[in-house]
């Protein structure tokens, strides 16, 4: 296969999960600020799914699961900060969950900078490239896992698409139209980290492409989630070959993640400012 | 039809219901009235969960105002329930929708998204929805609280209208739309019965929510 085609495909897959677990985090926790990098569940995936490559167990299997195992740990963390840090039982839609996530984001984005002080160094420039989010080396097998596990993850969170938008109505109501909250809830978010982590095990961290996507789609296309959560998956994918494509116009070539943040970054800052002002 | 037997709730040492038995009636409309903190929400939050083998819908307490969902879109989560996430929604579904939307005169707005329309308007429709989910009784924490004068007018006469079973807290006294006022006050209910006997002057001293009249210092003096 060739190299062109491996990268396109690698964007599609990451591109699609990130981008769809950026859109059932905003649902789910009712904030239009959530996103799986923002809320440091890449970062959690991206940390040990590093320290699984450092040790040697880079295999196509064990980065996955490491890497999976990381994000659940990275959300189950953030969230149990900001139910513990709120008093009045409306935990996740402020901006304490953020806040939570971006600093719980910082504290293994710096282990990973330990990680790598240890690095010899031929893995150290392969490792670094990845851990800011690099389409490149992915090979077929690892691939092929990722693409298996985000399809996994993207069949469960449509399967509550009909919960996902009755959860708009709050709790209390959206159980008595027949929505098993808890269920629903732990579900998607669980379906969340393995997206996450199938897109962080072949291209390390990428930012804002979870925010970005979601909202362009809901804005054009409205927030039913039957419709919202595959075209959110499909443009996400787009999304990404756009900015490899873009990345590459550089010089000395700049990282799809890279493209992702300096376009994502301003968009979170104008939907902060729109927040607040509501 | 729904009822609380000696149901105790607490928050950290605080009972946010005091031993409060409490039953209502087919098509009875009764309103919750209570100063804050009473345990009017509580009170309601009990009785949706001890439905029973009635069905209960609980209207959302707000709506998000930038929900981006066409108004028709909305009163369909009402049908949840009966949603396979693989299909479109049955017939079946889609008249019951019809139904509900007519019901409160909401038909055009039906293509409308939610973000576009009134305060008012997303408040009958929040009725709507909970009317195509085919509840007995509609549970409603506070429903005419960020309604002007006007709009709370018409709420109550969609009410009256509607062929079902109310529970309902308000922050103001109850227009005679009700049937059955409930006087709540630090987690007990006070005073209970048609709203004319509720209502009197010694009980709404009892629930706090009128100061006795020999309390009153005439200006002037």
């Amino acid at each position: 296969m060739s190299a062109e085609i491996l990268i396109a495909l690698s964007a599609l897959i990451v591109g699609a999960s990130l981008a769809s677990a950026g859109a059932v985090l905003q649902s789910v926790l009712r904030n239009p600020l959530a996103e799986p990098f923002m809320l440091g569940i890449v970062g959690g995936a991206a940390l040990f799914a590093a320290t699984a490559m450092h040790f040697g167990l880079g295999s196509w299997a064990l980065v996955p699961a490491f890497a999976f195992a990381g994000a659940c740990f990275s959300l189950a963390l953030v969230c149990a900060v900001a139910l513990l840090a709120s008093r009045n039982g409306r935990a996740f839609g402020g901006e304490t969950v953020i806040l939570a996530g971006f600093v719980s984001g910082s504290f293994t984005g710096s282990l990973q900078m330990v990680l790598l002080s240890y690095a010899k160094p031929d893995t150290y420039a392969k490792l670094s490239k990845w851990l800011f989010g690099d389409l490149h080396s992915a090979r077929p097998l690892s691939l092929l896992v990722a693409a298996i596990l985000g399809t996994v993850a993207f069949a469960i969170m449509y399967s509550q698409n009909r919960n996902l938008n009755a959860l708009a109505l709050g709790d209390e109501s959206a159980a008595s139209v027949g929505v098993n909250v808890k269920r629903t809830v732990l579900l998607t978010l669980g379906a969340a980290s393995l997206a996450t982590a199938a897109s962080v095990a072949i291209a390390g961290a990428i930012g804002f492409l979870g925010l970005v996507v979601p909202h362009f789609v809901r804005r054009v296309f409205g927030g039913n989630h039957r419709a919202y959560l595959p075209l959110s998956a499909l443009f996400g994918g787009v999304f990404l070959i756009g900015a490899d494509w873009i990345g590459r116009l550089f010089p000395a070539g700049v990282s799809a993640g890279v493209v992702c943040a300096v376009i994502g970054s301003p968009f979170f800052l104008y939907l902060l400012v729109l927040k607040r002002r509501h | 039809m729904i009822s609380l037997e000696n149901r105790t709730v607490k928050f950290g040492g605080i009972k946010a219901l005091d031993g409060v038995s409490f039953s209502v009636g087919a098509g009875e409309r009764v309103a919750v009235v209570g100063s804050n903190g009473a345990g009017k929400t509580t009170l309601l939050k009990e009785l949706a969960k001890s439905g029973g083998s009635s069905r209960v819908a609980v209207l959302p307490q707000d709506i998000p105002p930038d929900l981006p969902l066409e108004a028709r879109e909305y009163v369909m989560l009402g049908r949840t329930r009966f949603l396979s996430p693989w299909k479109r929604p049955s017939q079946e579904d889609e008249a019951a929708v019809t139904r509900a939307m007519e019901s409160i005169g909401a038909l055009d707005l039906a293509g409308r998204r939610m973000d576009e329309i009134s305060g008012g308007e997303r408040q009958r429709l929040a009725l709507a929805m909970a009317l195509a989910s085919e509840a007995e009784i509609l549970i409603m924490d506070e429903p005419v609280s960020h309604l002007d004068l006007r709009r709370k007018h018409e709420f109550y006469a969609l009410m009256e209208k509607m062929p079902v079973t109310i529970v309902a807290s308000l922050h103001e006294l109850p227009p005679p739309v009700f049937t059955r006022a409930v006087l709540m006050s630090e987690g007990r209910i006070v005073a209970d019965g048609p709203l004319a006997d509720a209502l009197s002057e010694s009980n709404l001293v009892l629930a706090q929510l009128a100061l006795p009249i020999d309390s009153y210092t005439p200006v002037g003096v």
